[in-house]
């Protein structure tokens, strides 16, 4: 593809908001020069131009500009196989599953040699009900790849959709078996056996969910009812307590999150997603988010005090440290910065750094 | 997920039934969420000529809403027995209020004839029937006058007094002024700009009134254990015997906030126990964006189950009533009734056995509540098919569309047999536009018998809304609670009805009537309405 077609084609599609774009409409290709069609060895030379516009929109999680590009690249290249799975991907990643199914489908008829690459068909299939053709497809893509966790976890809950709850659990299983730390699976599998009026199965199953994953609500709304339905009616107050917590939480996140997916650099909504996870006293994905923020001004002083501010109340020391590390060497002349800096040292009693922080202060003060 | 093979059960009459008959609820364009609930419709023999009449209760427009000038009056159009409807004489003509959404039926002050309760974005109305030849609305004689936007409301005796009380479900608390619409409010769903809320809006708690039995309530929230419970963006409510105490218990359905089960502690005093109970939330623990229900003893193990409408990409939930205790489990996907509901945005829906062959069916009315779900990518549309969910033999159901009309944008619906063939008729509201009336096509005869019963009992509650009546055979029971709530916005008639298919006629009829006094009758025959009176 020339530079000047791509523009145009990026020209076109600039009137179009992005999330109007509709992949139905793209043109099809013929996968004929695709016969022995590789990702892994896919030579730079071939990559049509537009692509790596794609990936610089991908990394910066700018989905509506990847979602542009990716229509861009195939309007000009409609039988280029990555750019139709990537699409596809994407589409699920923005919960518009009818389109990812269309995309990944046509990723199929171009290559359809690399059915082991297209779990997230079966996703799509799922996620718009078709129980029956998403664990027909999961089926295909576990023949490829016996050992895919997320295609193996996906075809337990379409068996268990279609009320094969016995295969469910063992296919669950299996995927502890492989991933003794997957708490989503850890999670349906104690739903499962409450189903299942397996009571005591259940429970400890439900522990074992809170415990991989102790900021997720549902494990603790299958204590709550698990234990309620055995009688143990504190615990079960204690568990609901909890889960009410996190399901506000939860609850509001997922607003935010959609939000993000098409504002990606709103820093009023990343900072929502970080108070969130303060709420919730989760340290690994208060971190995570304050990361995404950071990443919208890595120079930023008061982006990190905020991120000083949630992480020390939050009792995250090592992360604290590390930005105030941070704030020390992006605002060496800052008064306040080290201001903050010497209270914070002071309050997880670090008297050695406590000092230098008030001295540093003290001199810049005197300047 | 199974889909029925099958000509449509319904077919709509809707421009033979209500010729011209449509509704507004705001702007097309739906800027506001004041503008996407649609109307409410009232089913009773208000003029006591043994058919199904109609109130109508009718939004307004967005430009009178925020001008705060009246909206559309409720209409009543009395039932011919045919299906179709005429309008109701000057009598029985209302003032407009100031935006109507649903209401409920009831004789409130105990003189034989069904009054009614309309909900609206502003007070709550009260309307008297005046012995059958005429309505006159009462709202300030009776009480009420304050209220801010109601939704459903059920008339029930909460208190085993024998006086209906009032039980009114709040939605939000919304104003023009301080909620964004759907260009400034910078609201999005799936990428798409649309109106706001709820989500960031405030919930408002529902209400409770007790009534004196003279047309007359006092609100009891507070004392009555309502107003304490956080609340919930209420949408729609049932009124039910979950727990087969004797006393009536309500069950709301929430928008976005978990559901609330009240559980009747015999006085008229309530405990929310919605979690407890497990049917506040869908079985992973997800509150959902619920709105109509549906109660019925469809595991026939003697206690009702229920059903909620909810929207697209969360399924619609059957709760069952489980083994053991007073708790109930989410069996959506196994009963088949979860995939289908996947695409949709559920609200009116109903059991009952509408062909006739002796299992539970259910429909529900579809649509969406942002007209930009036609954009691409959505998954959904903003007209939806209706569907209907054939009761099939292991409490399964099968799937199909509901009747022959096109999709719409439907809303709230009521149940009856509006051409009095035995059989359960719909009426349809859609958020905007015409009234549609679905006619039952169910086969009649040997393999498709039915009752429909009827209780009148002396003095108080005539019509004994809260009896319940258990058909009984050597080897197997069918009970139905008489109720008037419509689940969502609507209100059925004070009777129960039951498919029968090739069954016999039952050996007895048990009524428990409100005051908890049990008596037998004996069946006269199939294929007819009982009306079954109290003996002293």
């Amino acid at each position: 593809m020339s530079a000047l077609s791509l523009l145009l084609a990026a020209l076109l599609l600039a009137q179009v908001p992005a999330t109007e774009l509709d992949p139905r409409l793209l043109p099809r290709g013929d996968g004929a020069r695709w016969k022995d069609f590789d990702p892994a060895k896919l030579e730079r030379s071939v990559l049509p131009a537009g692509m790596e516009e794609v990936q610089r929109a991908l990394l910066a999680q700018d989905y509506p500009r990847a979602l542009a590009a990716l229509h861009a690249v195939l309007r000009q290249t409609e039988d280029f196989p990555p750019a139709w799975h990537q699409l596809g991907v994407l589409y699920f990643r923005l919960q518009r599953y009818g389109d990812a199914v269309v995309c990944l489908e046509r990723y199929l008829e171009l290559v359809p040699q690399r059915v082991g690459d297209t779990r997230v068909l079966a996703h799509g299939y799922y996620s718009l009900g078709e129980y029956a053709r998403a664990k027909a497809h999961y089926e295909r893509v576990l023949e490829r790849n016996p050992k895919e966790l997320e295609a193996l976890r996906g075809h337990a809950l379409a068996c268990m959709r279609l009320g094969e709850s016995e295969r469910a659990l063992s296919e669950l299983d299996a995927v502890l078996a492989l991933d003794p730390r997957h708490a989503d699976a850890a999670t349906w599998r104690a739903s499962l056996l409450y189903d299942l009026e397996r009571l005591d199965d259940a429970l400890a199953a439900a522990a074992l969910a809170r415990d991989l994953d102790a900021f997720q609500p549902k494990p603790w709304f299958l204590l709550a009812r698990i234990q309620a339905d055995r009688g143990e009616e504190k615990a079960a107050e204690e568990a609901q307590r909890r889960f009410e917590e996190l399901s506000v939480i939860s609850q509001e996140l997922r607003a935010v999150e959609n939000r993000l997916l098409y504002r990606p650099g709103d820093r009023l909504l990343l900072r929502s997603a970080c108070e969130l996870h303060r709420r919730a006293g989760n340290r690994t994905q208060l971190r995570e988010s304050l990361a995404r923020l950071f990443r919208t001004d890595p120079s930023s002083v008061e982006l990190r005090l905020y991120g000083l501010e949630l992480t020390a109340g939050l009792g995250d020391e090592a992360a604290a440290r590390l930005l105030a590390e941070q704030l020390a060497q992006l605002a060496p002349e800052d008064v306040l910065v080290w201001e903050r800096l010497e209270q914070f040292y002071a309050s997880i009693k670090d008297r050695k750094l406590q000092i230098e922080a008030g001295e540093r202060r003290l001199r810049l003060r005197g300047k | 997920m199974l889909f029925l093979q099958t000509t449509p059960p319904f077919i709509e009459i809707g421009a033979r039934a209500l010729p011209g008959v449509v509704t507004t609820c705001g702007s097309p364009a739906k800027d506001y969420i004041l503008e996407v609930n649609g109307g409410g419709v009232l089913l009773a023999d208000f003029d006591g000529d043994g058919r199904l009449d109609l109130l109508l209760v009718d939004g307004s427009t967005g430009e009178r809403a925020r001008k705060q000038e009246s909206g559309l009056p409720p209409r009543l159009f009395l039932g011919k027995g045919d299906g179709t409807f005429q309008p109701a004489g000057a009598a029985w003509q209302l003032e407009g209020g100031r935006f109507g959404m649903g209401g409920a039926v009831g004789d409130i002050d105990n003189d034989g004839w069904p009054d009614a309760v309309t909900t609206q974005w502003g007070p709550t109305r009260v309307i008297r029937n005046e012995g059958g030849k005429g309505f006159r609305e009462i709202t300030t004689e009776a009480g009420l006058g304050a209220g801010s936007w109601g939704s459903s409301a059920a008339l029930f005796d909460a208190d085993c007094d024998g006086n209906l009380d009032l039980f009114v479900v709040n939605y939000l608390d919304f104003d023009f002024a301080r909620i964004g619409s759907r260009e400034t409010g910078n609201c999005r769903w799936k990428g798409h700009a649309v109106m706001c809320g709820p989500e960031g809006l405030t919930p408002l708690p529902s209400q409770f009134f007790r009534g004196l039995g003279n047309g007359r309530f006092e609100e009891r929230s507070k004392e009555a254990g309502i107003a304490g419970v956080k609340p919930g963006f209420g949408l729609g409510v049932m009124v039910l015997d979950y727990d087969r105490d004797g006393d009536s218990d309500l069950y709301v359905a929430n928008d976005s906030t978990p559901n609330h089960l009240f559980e009747n502690r015999g006085d008229g005093t309530f405990a929310e126990v919605g979690f407890a109970r497990g049917v506040s939330h869908d079985a992973n623990g997800r509150e959902q964006a619920s709105m109509g229900i549906a109660c019925a003893d469809a595991n026939e193990d003697g206690r009702d189950d229920l059903f909620v409408t909810n929207f697209s990409g969360e399924n619609n939930v059957l709760y069952l009533s489980a083994a053991k205790g007073l708790g109930y489990r989410e069996r959506s996907g196994q009963a088949g009734l979860a995939a289908p509901s996947l695409p949709l945005l559920g609200w009116g829906t109903s059991f009952a056995d509408y062909d006739l062959d002796g299992r539970l069916d259910l429909f529900v009315l579809n649509g969406h509540v942002y007209p930009q779900a036609d954009q691409p990518g959505t998954d959904t549309s903003y007209a939806q098919a209706d569907l209907f969910h054939r009761g099939l033999e292991g409490g399964k159901f099968g799937s199909a569309v509901l009747s022959d009309s096109k999709p719409a944008v439907s809303r709230a619906s009521a149940v009856g047999d509006l051409d009095n063939d035995g059989d359960l008729d719909i009426v349809a509201v859609s958020v905007e536009g015409p009234v549609r009336v679905l006619l039952n096509q169910a086969a009649h005869g040997e393999n498709h018998r039915w009752l429909r019963i009827a209780l009148r009992q002396p003095g108080k509650n005539r019509f004994a809304l809260g009896a319940r009546v258990t058909l009984e055979w050597k080897d197997r029971q069918q009970g139905a609670e008489i109720r008037t709530a419509g689940g969502y916005q609507s209100a059925v008639a004070p009777e129960v009805h039951f498919g029968l298919g090739s069954r016999p006629a039952p050996e007895r009829i048990r009524v428990r009537w409100p005051d908890g006094i049990e008596q037998e009758f004996a069946c006269a025959g199939l294929d007819r309405l009982l009306l079954l009176e109290r003996r002293p």
